[in-house]
C-alpha cells in the first residue's frame, strides 16, 4: 500500500516510519508546522527541520503551516492529507501516536472522510518498550523539549541513551512521569537511525528554561555523512537560523 | 488451558494496534494472577477448527475501521455457532460474532470516545462508562442476545442468551482493559 507519515521528527514519528516501511511503500512524509506550542496536535519545538531528516531519509516531505487553533488546524491537516493523495497517490496514512485518543481520534475522522486508511503502529505500546526498541535500533534521539517539575534544563539536548533511560524509568517510579513522554513531559528530535543514509549534526542550538519547562531551538545543523564527513559529494547541506 | 486470541485484520501491520495490545493485557493478566494460560495468536483464515477446547477461551480482535476483508470470509466464523469455548468478540470480532448467530450489520460510523450505559447486570461492565469507539458498523436483529450495554447509537455489549459469548463493539483495550481482564476471570 502507498502511505504518507505524519512525521514531526521526534523520536515516535520516526519509529512509526521505521515500522511502515518494512509492510508498505512509504511515498512521502507529512509535517505541519504550527505556530501554536501549546497545540494538543502537533508537536512544534524543532519542527521547523524535518526537511533535514527528510532529506537524510530520502523521501519527499510535504509541509503545511496552522495558526494552531483548535479547528482550523484539522482543517489544514486534512489539507495536507489531501495534498499528499493528489501528489503521491497515498491510500494510507501513518501515525505515531501511542496513547492520545485526542490526537488518534481526529486523525482517524480525517482519514474516515477522505477514504484513507489510518495505521498507528506504536498504539497502547508500552512506554518502558518504546524507549527500548528505539535505542535497540540504535536510532540516535536527543531531548528538544521538556515540561515536567522532575526534569530540569539539563535534559535539552541531552542524547536519550541507556543511561538517560533508566534515569526516566526511576522519575518514573519517584513522580509518575511517563517516560517516553507521553503525558507531553518530553519533546524528542531525532538525528540519525537505520534508515538514515545520512545523519543529521546539530552545530548550533539555544536553551529557553523557565521554572518547569523548556525547549531547545536547533540554530544550525548540517546533513552530513554517517562516517562524519560533510554531506553529499563532500559538501555540507547547512541550514541556518536566526 | 489456553487463550486464543484471533486476528481479523487483513493487513499484517494493523495487528500491532489491534492484537498486540490485547495480548499485552493477556500476559499482564497472567503474570499478575499466577495463572498458566498459553496464548497462541491465530488469524481469522486460518483458524483450527476443532482445536479449542470447552475450557478455552478465545479473543477474537478487531481491526481498522477501514478494513472490512473480514466481511468476506464470515463463512470462516462458522464454528461460533456450537463452540464449547468462552468467546469476547471485539469490534469486527463482535461483528462476525452476531452474523454467525443470525445477526444484521448496519451503517454505524463512530469515532472517538462514547458514553456507554449498562444496561443489564453482567460480567464484563457496569453503570456508565467512556469507550473508544472505531467502527462503520453496528448490529441490528440480535435475537440471540441479550443487550447488555449502549450508546446514543449502538448496541455496545452483548452476550448470548444461553452460551458463553460476549461481543464488545467499542476497543476495550484502550481505556476499558478491565472489560478484557474481567472476561478473562469467567
Amino acid at each position: 500500500m502507498r502511505l504518507g507519515v505524519l512525521f514531526s521528527g521526534g523520536k515516535d514519528s520516526c519509529l512509526a516510519y521505521h515500522k511502515a516501511t518494512k509492510f508498505h511503500d512509504v511515498r512521502c512524509l507529512l509535517t505541519m508546522e504550527s505556530d501554536n506550542p501549546d497545540s494538543y496536535m502537533f508537536h512544534t519545538p524543532t519542527i521547523t527541520w524535518t526537511h533535514l531528516q527528510a532529506q537524510a531519509l530520502d523521501v519527499p516531505l510535504l509541509t503545511r503551516r496552522t495558526d494552531g487553533e483548535k479547528e482550523s488546524e484539522l482543517a489544514d491537516l486534512e489539507g495536507l492529507m489531501a495534498q499528499a493523495q493528489d501528489e503521491f497517490d497515498i491510500q494510507g496514512i501513518v501515525t505515531g501516536a501511542v496513547a492520545s485518543v485526542y490526537q488518534s481520534t481526529r486523525v482517524q475522522r480525517i482519514c474516515a472522510d477522505l477514504g484513507l486508511w489510518c495505521f498507528n503502529p506504536l498504539w497502547q505500546y508500552p512506554q518502558k518498550a518504546l524507549l527500548e526498541d528505539l535505542l535497540q535500533d540504535e536510532f540516535e534521539i536527543i531531548v528538544v523539549g521538556v515540561a515536567a517539575e522532575s526534569l530540569d534544563g539539563s535534559w535539552l539536548g541531552r542524547k536519550l541513551d541507556g543511561e538517560a533511560l533508566q534515569e526516566l524509568l526511576d522519575l518514573e517510579r519517584e513522580w509518575g512521569i511517563n517516560p517516553a513522554g507521553e503525558g507531553g513531559e518530553l519533546e524528542t528530535f531525532v538525528t540519525n537511525g537505520p534508515l538514515f543514509r545520512q545523519a543529521i549534526h546539530i552545530q548550533r542550538t539555544s536553551k529557553r528554561f523557565d521554572r518547569d519547562s523548556g525547549v531547545l531551538e536547533i540554530l544550525e545543523a548540517v546533513v552530513a555523512d554517517k562516517n562524519g564527513s560533510d554531506g553529499p559529494m563532500g559538501r555540507p547541506s547547512r541550514r541556518s537560523r536566526s | 488451558m489456553t487463550i486464543h486470541l484471533i486476528s481479523t485484520c487483513s493487513d499484517p501491520m494493523l495487528e500491532g494496534e489491534f492484537v498486540r495490545p490485547i495480548s499485552r493485557i493477556v500476559a499482564d493478566w497472567t503474570r499478575n494472577t499466577g495463572r498458566t494460560f498459553e496464548t497462541v495468536i491465530h488469524h481469522a483464515t486460518n483458524i483450527p477448527h476443532g482445536d479449542f477446547e470447552s475450557g478455552d477461551k478465545v479473543i477474537i480482535c478487531g481491526t481498522a475501521f477501514q478494513d472490512d476483508e473480514y466481511l468476506k470470509n464470515i463463512k470462516s466464523f462458522q464454528w461460533l455457532t456450537d463452540t464449547t469455548s468462552m468467546v469476547l468478540g471485539i469490534c469486527s470480532g463482535m461483528q462476525v460474532l452476531a452474523l454467525a448467530w443470525e445477526a444484521e450489520l448496519v451503517l454505524g460510523l463512530e469515532i472517538g470516545m462514547v458514553k456507554v450505559d449498562t444496561l443489564v447486570d453482567n460480567a464484563l461492565c457496569q453503570g456508565s462508562f467512556s469507550a473508544y469507539c472505531l467502527h462503520r458498523y453496528g448490529l441490528k436483529e440480535l435475537d440471540h442476545f441479550h443487550v447488555l450495554a449502549r450508546s446514543q447509537d449502538s448496541v455496545q455489549v452483548i452476550g448470548h442468551r444461553t452460551l458463553p459469548l460476549f461481543g464488545v463493539l467499542f476497543h476495550p483495550e484502550v481505556r476499558q482493559e478491565g472489560v478484557i481482564t474481567s472476561f478473562l476471570e469467567l
